[in-house]
């Protein structure tokens, strides 16, 4: 299935000290890599990947997949650590494919990332990775995921995504079935699949590629269809709810609000006037109406309308329909304004009362032999204010009279604020009674 | 515009009005009233109820409700919370004698008892002797418990 063999790969990096590089033969078949830990087996793997613009598979989180000796620095050896800045790296791979045509292809790892250089017969093209634009490297002539596929002799089939919208079927997708990425890799089979496409069944279509099991053609029908079944329920719902509301504006009532479903049958919405239990359809109403217009326009026919004397009639109502809602208003407030005046003189008095009793209760108290003074204290005999409260400031709690008099006060204010909305109350009654 | 006024700042040294419940003669009369009208033969109240009998006193506009609550013929348990002015004036009435304290119970006095006898001879507080003839027995244990919220 996958036409394309990897015949050699070369890592090199530019320093300051010189260029470090290595190069890898590979064989047909299998190939084992044996070397120390450390030692760069994995970055050579990772090269693959990465030579195709692959490095997706690698895992969402392998944004750089290799170790900082192609970013950064290198050192000498192991053992020397004379460090190297490294200005530039890259990866070449020679890859051939079915029709036995061999291609070098070169990527720069510290460089310019999303350009990949390809040449055949020494003859050298540049292309793109990643989206250029509005078009990515996968449906663009130029875009090296388009020369890739077409070198390996594919031709990408087209899926549907989770919005409904048609793509094909990326090379991401698709190489995690031919390539194992050592740490998730082994986790299931296409453990690195790509999410971020959006494509349904991705795994199962990658599958179904590989396999020639020729279904997406189908698959993309059914799809599209259901999308279109679902867009259709969507503008049903709101077909029926601009008609409730068109309903509810006019007073009107709607007529055989149903499902829409898959019988075929045209749906359509009918309006009616419901009155006194029976229902009238619009062109009933419209005639009854245009009826009642002719008998009208025959009823006047012949009588001059003054216009004028109609118009003036009507300004004197709207005047005094205005006077009405002020006085309404007026009148609401007057009454609200009275009865608070008359909670609050309620309370007062009852405050009035109860400070009688008390002053009362202590008049007799020391008439007779029985101790009810509290203000000293009846166990050092130090003074007291008469208040059981905090006493934060230096002021004294009014004296019994004091507070007897001040509430008096309150009353006889209360009583004079009553007077106005009194009055006004009285003028009103006058007012109605005329 | 360009119109100037001056004001004058004027602190009032004044004495300040208070409310009726804040003053203790009649906080002490509630605590009086309460234990001899309420307290039962042996002439004592706890000071839980002792606490809820003066809040719902000094509260008449609450009055109907209580009375529904108290006479089961309302679910919804009304608000009662710690009022410290009962503490002091309960202090206040033990120091004065009307009361005494033994094991978290309130006892009323001689004293007391002339102090409910002079209440009731001037006719004062009759609408809360009234009150608690009405509802005062129907403050049961389990109702303490109920808006005490079984802290007890």
């Amino acid at each position: 299935m996958l036409g394309l063999t990897i015949k050699n790969i070369y890592l090199s990096a530019s320093t300051n000290g010189g260029v470090f590089s290595t190069n890898l033969s590979l064989n047909k078949g299998l190939n084992i890599i044996r070397a120390e830990n450390s030692s760069g087996k994995s970055t050579c793997v990772n090269s693959i990947a990465y030579g195709l613009g692959l490095e997706a598979i690698l895992g969402p989180s392998r944004k750089k997949p290799f170790p900082s000796s192609l970013y950064e620095t290198i050192y000498k050896s192991k053992k020397d650590g004379t460090p190297y800045f490294v200005h530039s790296s890259l990866v070449q791979l020679v890859i051939e494919n079915s029709s036995r045509t061999t291609a070098v292809v070169t990527r720069d790892i510290k460089g310019d990332a999303d350009k990949v250089n390809v040449s055949i017969n020494g003859e050298g093209k540049d292309y793109f990775l990643g989206s250029s634009g509005s078009v990515g490297s996968a449906k663009s002539e130029r875009g090296f995921h388009s020369w890739l596929a077409e070198f390996i002799g594919w031709s990408l089939p087209e899926v549907v995504t989770f919005e409904g919208k048609v793509t094909i079927l990326y090379l991401e997708c698709i190489f995690p079935l031919f390539f194992i990425e050592q740490k998730r890799g082994w986790s299931e089979i296409q453990a690195n699949t790509p999410t971020y496409y959006g494509i349904k069944n991705l795994k199962k279509s990658a599958v179904e590629f590989c396999l020639s099991i020729d279904t997406f053609e189908h698959d993309k029908k059914v799809a599209l269809l259901s999308n279109k079944i679902e867009e259709a329920e969507e503008d049903w719902a709101s077909i029926v709810e601009r008609a409730e509301s068109i309903a509810r504006f006019n007073l009107v009532e709607l007529d055989n609000i149903s499902e829409l479903k898959k019988d075929g049958v045209k749906k359509s919405l009918d309006f009616f006037y419901a009155e006194n239990e029976t229902s009238l359809s619009l062109d009933d109403q419209i005639n009854a109406l245009t009826k009642l217009v002719k008998d009208l326009e025959k009823k006047t026919d012949g009588s001059k309308i003054d216009n004028e004397k109609i118009n003036s009639q009507v300004s004197i109502v709207r005047a005094l329909r205005n006077q009405y809602e002020n006085v309404c208003n007026d009148l609401q407030l007057t009454l609200s304004s009275a009865s608070d005046i008359d909670k609050k003189l309620s309370v007062l008095k009852k405050d009035l009362d109860q400070y009688q009793q008390l002053l009362r209760l202590q008049k007799v108290g020391s008439d007779i032999s029985l101790d009810l003074s509290t203000d000293k204290c009846p166990i050092c005999e130090s003074d007291l204010y008469d208040t059981l409260g905090n006493k934060t400031s230096k002021r004294e709690p009014m004296s019994l009279k004091a507070n007897i008099d001040f509430l008096k006060n309150q009353v006889d204010f209360f009583l004079q604020l009553k007077f106005v909305p009194q009055k006004k109350l009285v003028n009103y009654k006058i007012l109605l009674d005329c | 515009m360009g119109y100037k006024s001056t004001i004058k700042t004027k602190i009032s040294r004044r004495d300040f009005p208070i409310a009726i419940e804040m003053r203790p003669l009649w906080r002490i009369s509630l605590i009086v009233i309460a234990i001899k009208i309420v307290g039962g033969d042996k002439l004592y109240l706890d000071t839980k109820k002792l606490n809820i009998l003066v809040w719902m006193l000094i509260r008449s506009v609450n009055w109907d409700d209580y009375e529904e609550y108290l006479h089961g013929r309302a679910l919804d348990i009304p608000f009662v919370s710690v009022d410290a002015a009962t503490y002091k004036a309960v202090e206040f009435a033990s120091a004065k004698q009307f009361i005494y304290i033994e094991e978290s119970r309130l006892y009323i006095t001689e004293q007391g008892c002339q102090l409910f006898d002079l209440l009731v001879n001037v006719q004062v507080m009759e609408a809360e002797r009234a009150f608690l003839q009405k509802n005062g027995k129907k403050l049961t244990d389990t109702k303490v418990k109920e808006i005490t919220g079984k802290l007890v």
